[in-house]
């Protein structure tokens, strides 16, 4: 009788077992952040608002024509308020406001992005080095990119665009430039943390090589705070960008960039406010959406809070 | 072939921190024969761990190094080799077992996968033959072959510590470190994991260095036993010299002293006393001295030498003839 019981009792567990087992089967770890990001509320508003921009930018073409409407002069029909004809308005060349915001998306994306990517990729390779080799390389690569890191962002673009001369090209470098430290320091940070883990030794005591230590052991377990910075990153180049053409050292007018477009409009400021609110609106809301969703991935990322 | 298998001799490994020295391990000379499990028995900071990182030339680069001595396994001088040619060895001639299940696995790869990458590394395959084998290791280990696609987070300790030890096998390695395997674990999985150890090494006819602290598992699993106390080895034998011998070394009494018998009435157990000395600063003579509750002047002086009785070797003044005369 007694005996008959446990049986029971342990044939339970075991069904109890596999069930568990069946529901946590298809956990994969990408699919696990999604579910937490996606319980933040914020974070999904950053992310709408960065889909419709960048549905903006993809199909600026189709909304409205890029010659006609945001680089042809149009000067009979400048200054006009919002109406239906023109949404925002046109500006002090009577170009079509909406227009020359929605192509603007495209350039501060699309620079935003190349810039990030180019400096997250050197971040990567740097503090990679830096972080698991350590020593005497180490020493020299951090040194270098602090000297780097003491001139602020925005500064060093500025010198080094005024330096080369200014195309978009050059605008790109030197924001790469300027943002490489901050990557590695974090790339590097969280190179360290992961590597002093049981795990890397273990792979290195069963044979692996360097390469393949760091590509498979060592930056998947600290991709977390890169992604992050990532986001945020994009956020203050695209500000950096907007900043550098509003002085006239970035995208060149007439290129519908919301900078150029802010600058062009300071003289009308004060009849047309709407020439300055709408670009304005959309490097913010830009920026907001970058730093929502980065926010939202630090915690969605954060090992700590597992579901 | 030959009669040693593994062996080290006068191994010395130093630590250099700061401006210190940290002398870990201090000439210690082991060997086994094939197919042997070898006992690394201390407390904490005694060195084992040191030692076996020596023998996978894993040592932290710039602060740990080899400061005389050699190791060979099979016929192959391991100190001598070159990177590159021991980056080859790892894991398909020695291969280790990690003390903590929970952070010895890739966390962002599946288990399976982590089984056949060392199985791409040592024994390079088609796709299908080492998946195969990735499922046969697991079997082996007592795991569903189905479970090859789950990350580590979806197994349990034991479950684990088995899935190390499917890797550890996975290339059929003629060495296997065992660094405390079974510390982690709780007692029920620690037997189980134990005895599949055991097993695994018959069939397989690997020899094992198994670093523990735990006297039961030793009991249970080797054949040759070794005690380390500060860096060096106080004394070994077979485990039968060391668990039924007459004569002991005092730390290796006192180690046996500070375990419950169930057996035995006693009030107290009798810890030793005392702590292990700075390995930066060793005392003179004798490592144990301080702490010897059979200390002799000679102790103080001179460090003592081995005492050999067939297979057992105690390294203690008590039983060698100057001590025993001064005694």
């Amino acid at each position: 009788m007694k005996t008959n019981q446990v049986g029971n009792f342990a044939q339970d567990l075991s069904e109890y077992d596999e069930q568990l087992f069946k529901e946590y089967k298809k956990v994969n770890p990408v699919v696990g952040v999604w579910r937490r990001l996606k319980k933040s509320k914020l974070a999904m508003l950053g992310l709408f608002f960065l889909l419709v921009l960048a549905f903006a930018a993809i199909f600026a073409d189709f909304i409205c024509d890029y010659e006609s409407m945001a680089i042809e002069l149009n000067i009979a029909n400048r200054l006009q308020g919002p109406s239906i004809e023109h949404w925002f308005g046109t500006d002090g060349q009577g170009r079509d406001l909406f227009a020359r915001v929605i192509h603007g998306a495209r350039v501060s994306l699309g620079l935003g992005l190349t810039c990030t990517a180019l400096s997250a990729l050197l971040g990567l390779i740097l503090g990679s080095i830096c972080g698991y080799f350590g020593g005497v390389i180490d020493n020299v690569i951090m040194r270098v990119l602090d000297c780097v890191m003491c001139i602020p962002g925005v500064l060093m673009a500025l010198a080094l665009v005024a330096a080369m001369g200014q195309s978009t090209a050059n605008l790109i470098i030197a924001l790469t430039v300027s943002y490489i430290p901050s990557f590695t320091r974090i790339v590097r940070a969280s190179v360290i943390s992961v590597a002093g883990n049981e795990y890397v030794e273990a792979a290195r005591a069963s044979g692996l090589d360097t390469p393949r230590i760091i590509s498979k052991y060592i930056l998947p377990n600290a991709a977390g705070p890169v992604i992050v910075e990532i986001t945020m990153n994009v956020a203050s180049i695209i500000k950096a960008v907007a900043s550098l053409s509003f002085i006239g050292l970035g995208v060149v007018p007439p290129t519908p960039e919301w900078g150029v477009m802010l600058s062009e409009s300071r003289e009308f400021m004060r009849y047309s406010p709407y020439l300055v609110i709408f670009p304005g609106l959309a490097i913010i809301i830009t920026s907001l959406a970058f730093n929502l969703l980065g926010d939202g991935l630090r915690d969605a990322l954060d090992p700590r809070l597992k579901d | 072939m030959s009669d040693k298998f593994f062996s080290i001799e006068n191994l010395s490994v130093e630590y250099i921190a700061d401006d210190e020295v940290v002398k870990a391990v201090n000439g210690i000379t082991l060997s086994m024969k094939r197919g042997e499990t070898l006992g690394l028995v201390g407390e904490t900071g005694a060195g084992k761990t040191t030692s076996a990182l020596a023998v996978m030339r894993l040592l932290p680069p710039r602060t740990g190094r080899v400061v005389s001595g050699s190791i060979t396994v099979g016929d192959i001088d391991i100190l001598s080799l070159s990177e590159p040619e021991m980056r080859k060895l790892r894991g398909e001639l020695v291969a280790m077992i990690y003390q903590d299940p929970m952070t010895s696995l890739n966390p962002v790869i599946t288990v399976g996968d982590q089984i056949l990458e060392v199985l791409e590394l040592h024994k390079r395959q088609s796709k299908a033959a080492m998946k195969a084998r990735v499922a046969e290791l697991l079997e082996l280990v007592g795991i569903s072959a189905e479970r090859a696609d789950e990350y580590p987070h979806q197994f349990s300790g034991g479950m684990r510590q088995r899935v190390v030890i499917a890797m550890a096998l996975a290339c059929e390695p003629e060495l296997l470190i065992a660094d405390e395997p079974t510390t982690a674990l709780d007692v029920t999985i620690q037997a189980q994991v134990l005895q599949m150890i055991r097993e695994l090494k018959t069939k397989l006819n690997t020899s094992m260095l198994l670093i523990t602290h735990d006297l039961g598992v030793v009991a249970h699993t080797c054949d040759n036993v070794a005690i380390m106390y500060a860096g060096e080895i106080v004394e070994q034998g077979t485990v039968a010299d060391i668990f039924n011998g007459k004569r002991h070394h005092p730390y290796t009494n006192g180690l046996f002293g500070s375990i419950p018998r169930l057996n035995k009435q006693s009030k107290r157990l009798n810890p030793i006393e005392g702590m292990l000395p700075d390995p930066t600063n060793l005392p003179e003579g004798c490592n144990f001295s301080p702490r010897c509750p059979s200390c002799m002047e000679i102790c103080k002086i001179k460090s003592p030498r081995f005492v050999q009785s067939g297979t057992h070797r105690i390294a203690c003044h008590l039983y060698s003839s100057e001590g025993g005369a001064n005694a």
